[in-house]
């Protein structure tokens, strides 16, 4: 147990690539054989392969007892840790939250909220993740029992908002990202847009009147052309000096754009708001100031919830904040979108990942030889599996 | 609701928390897999190698129609684990005694702890030892005589294994052997006798099921009164099975992609 310990803050050992491009190939292929060489190397071991179907010979039952035998042990393996790194706490169930006694090891970079007298607290997803894995021994509030998995499941899941958010939370720390519940995780908390305000309105209310003076100059320009036709080419007369502002007035057709989307947050209603932010492993992460989350999570169940509607979707993006990457490209953009959220689908269990962005084609201007830099429209909800 | 321990022991208990079931028991967790083919899926972390997330320990989560049909089976009893665990975790808000429970908590932790050395480890039990609290078969009931319950209990009497069909967009996913060896074969939707459904839906499902080697498969409980028809349609079968299945009760499809012309 003792190597093991040492392990615990460590970035996993595989990257989420390969994990993710073997589940979707085909169903899990988990060959528990394999498991026990885990503990001498750093890298996982290669899946296993499975058959089409029984043969009934001897050598398939052999291989399908070994398989269980190797999972059964697996699983009866003990949760279990040192003092160097022990943890300890109490379960309050009116608080739903537990009190930490002992504080030992590197967990508490990223996990619990100290208070103003500098005691640490719980939240129920942290403390079921940390005695799931063997790393904190619970107590119940009179302090004279030991709380089991079992019990820690029956206490925490209901404060969880939902078993498949645990999942998901769990999911993620495991491949060693850094989760915390988001703003909005609850049914009555704020939605709010992290960016700055002020800058972004001014930002705005600039392009608005850039826009504005736009139109008025190529309305100045038709009309001293005098040639306005209500019917006819839309292109005629007047001073061209460039394809691309005669592609410009060509244009149209009207198109979504995320800048002319509401920029007034919208109220979301569970479960399209987000419920965690999430960081990349980082050895700078501050718990008190940690700025802008890589990921936003949205937690979905597969037996519950359908797909989110536009007005939902829309309500979603509302909240959430614009990137903003000078050097992305057009295909960068068009992939990620301008904004995007995560959605972790959760069937009894099982977890896929979804990413929605908030994607303007019409702003990406084809014609545009310096497509690197420029703006503009069209509203499409992009899905990729993440 | 308290059941008696001894007429109960034998029977596989089935955590039920926060509306979803789990196993908690190494042993349950075997009887289930090799007794009765259910896998359930493992939702754990695995404590001895906690930072991955291929393979996963404890608790297998069970899916509502598993734990429905082990009950009707009569191999099975829920556990209601909230009420089980309601006095142990017990607090009166208004009367918290930290210091005493530190206390408490610093005696058991160091009688509690092996020592090794001078390293002492600490560890967390799967189970509880608190009497168990067992649900009345009613607890499950609203789970029979839907769709899936139906599919669900016609594959599983014919020894499938069967876990969530997330991963395929359908509702399960059939297994001819244990999933830790064997591909699925089918991706499968239950349906009521006489629902309609699209056309695009037998298109899509059809053609990904071929594209992953395996077949969709849509089938339904057929009504009493049905019955009697379908057995005098296929009477002449009815006859040769006699004895084992005197009238089919259950109509079932694959689809799968000829991909002619």
């Amino acid at each position: 147990m003792d190597d093991l310990d040492n392990d615990y803050d460590e970035v996993p050992v595989t990257p989420g690539q390969g994990e993710q491009e073997n589940a979707e190939s085909d169903d899990e292929q988990q060959d528990w054989r394999m498991l026990a060489a885990i503990g001498s190397k750093k890298s996982l071991p290669k899946r296993g392969e499975k058959e089409y179907e029984p043969t009934g010979s001897a050598s398939d039952r052999n291989n399908l007892d070994e398989s269980r035998q190797a999972m059964y042990t697996a699983l009866n393996g003990e949760r279990q840790h040192t003092s160097k790194v022990h943890i300890s706490g109490i379960w309050y169930p009116h608080l739903r939250k537990a009190k930490v006694l002992v504080a030992r090891g590197p967990h508490f970079k990223s996990i619990g909220k100290a208070d103003s007298s500098g005691v640490i607290w719980l939240l129920p997803e942290e403390v079921i993740y940390l005695v799931e894995r063997g790393s904190m021994s619970l107590y119940n509030a009179r302090g004279d029992a030991k709380i089991s998995l079992q019990a820690c499941y029956a206490a925490c899941l209901g404060a969880c908002q939902g078993q498949e958010r645990y999942l998901v939370y769990a999911y993620l720390k495991r491949l060693g990202f850094i989760v915390q519940r988001a703003t909005t995780f609850d049914e009555s908390g704020e939605e709010r847009i992290v960016q700055k305000p002020d800058s972004c309105r001014i930002q705005r209310i600039w392009k608005f009147l850039v826009q504005k003076f736009d139109s008025f100059c190529t309305g100045l320009r038709l009309a001293i052309a005098r040639k306005i036709p209500s019917f006819g080419p839309i292109i005629c007369g007047g001073l061209w000096r460039s394809y691309d502002s005669i592609y410009k007035e060509l244009q149209i057709i009207p198109f979504y754009s995320h800048r002319g989307s509401d920029l007034t947050p919208k109220s979301t209603v569970a479960p399209f708001r987000v419920a965690y932010n999430v960081w990349k492993p980082r050895p700078s992460f501050k718990k008190s100031n940690p700025g802008e989350p890589d990921f936003r999570v949205v937690v979905v169940n597969a037996q519950k919830d359908k797909m989110p509607t536009p007005a939902q979707t829309g309500a979603l993006f509302s909240t959430l904040p614009v990137f903003h990457d000078s050097t992305s490209t057009s295909q960068q953009r068009l992939r990620e979108g301008y904004k995007n959220v995560i959605i972790g689908v959760v069937d009894y269990g099982i977890i896929s990942f979804i990413t929605l962005g908030d994607v303007s084609f019409g702003d990406e201007h084809i014609y545009d030889r310096h497509a690197a830099s420029r703006l503009s429209k069209h509203h499409t909800t992009k899905k990729r599996q993440a | 609701m308290q059941m008696v321990e001894n007429d109960a022991a034998d029977l596989i208990p089935i955590s039920f928390i926060d509306g979803e079931y789990f196993a908690f028991d190494i042993e349950a967790v075997k009887r289930l897999r090799n007794d009765h083919h259910v896998a359930g899926i493992l939702v754990g972390t695995l404590p001895q190698v906690p930072q991955q997330s291929t393979f996963l320990g404890l608790p297998v989560q069970l899916m509502p129609e598993e734990a429905a049909l082990l009950v009707q089976k009569g191999v099975a009893r829920i556990i209601d684990e909230g009420s089980r665990h309601e006095a142990m975790l017990a607090v009166d808000e208004n009367d918290i005694d930290e210091a005493t429970a530190k206390l408490k908590i610093n005696e058991v932790e160091s009688a509690g702890s092996e020592s090794q050395g001078q390293l002492v480890s600490f560890t967390t039990p799967a189970l509880s030892t608190v009497n168990r609290v067992a649900l009345p078969e009613s607890s499950v009931g609203a789970v029979y005589d839907t769709p899936r319950f139906d599919v669900y209990k016609y594959l599983h009497e014919r020894g499938y294994f069967i876990l969530p069909g997330l991963r395929f967009g359908s509702q399960f996913l059939a297994y001819p052997g244990d999933p830790l060896r064997y591909h699925s074969h089918y991706l499968v939707r239950g349906l009521g006798y006489g629902e309609e459904f699209s056309l695009l839906e037998l298109v899509g499902s059809g053609r990904l099921g071929t594209g992953v080697k395996k077949a969709w498969m849509v089938g339904g409980h057929v009504p009493e009164d049905e019955q009697h028809k379908l057995a005098t349609l296929n009477s002449s079968k009815t006859i040769e099975r006699e004895g084992s299945e005197p009238i089919e009760d259950f109509v079932s499809f694959c689809v799968e992609w000829a991909g002619f012309g």
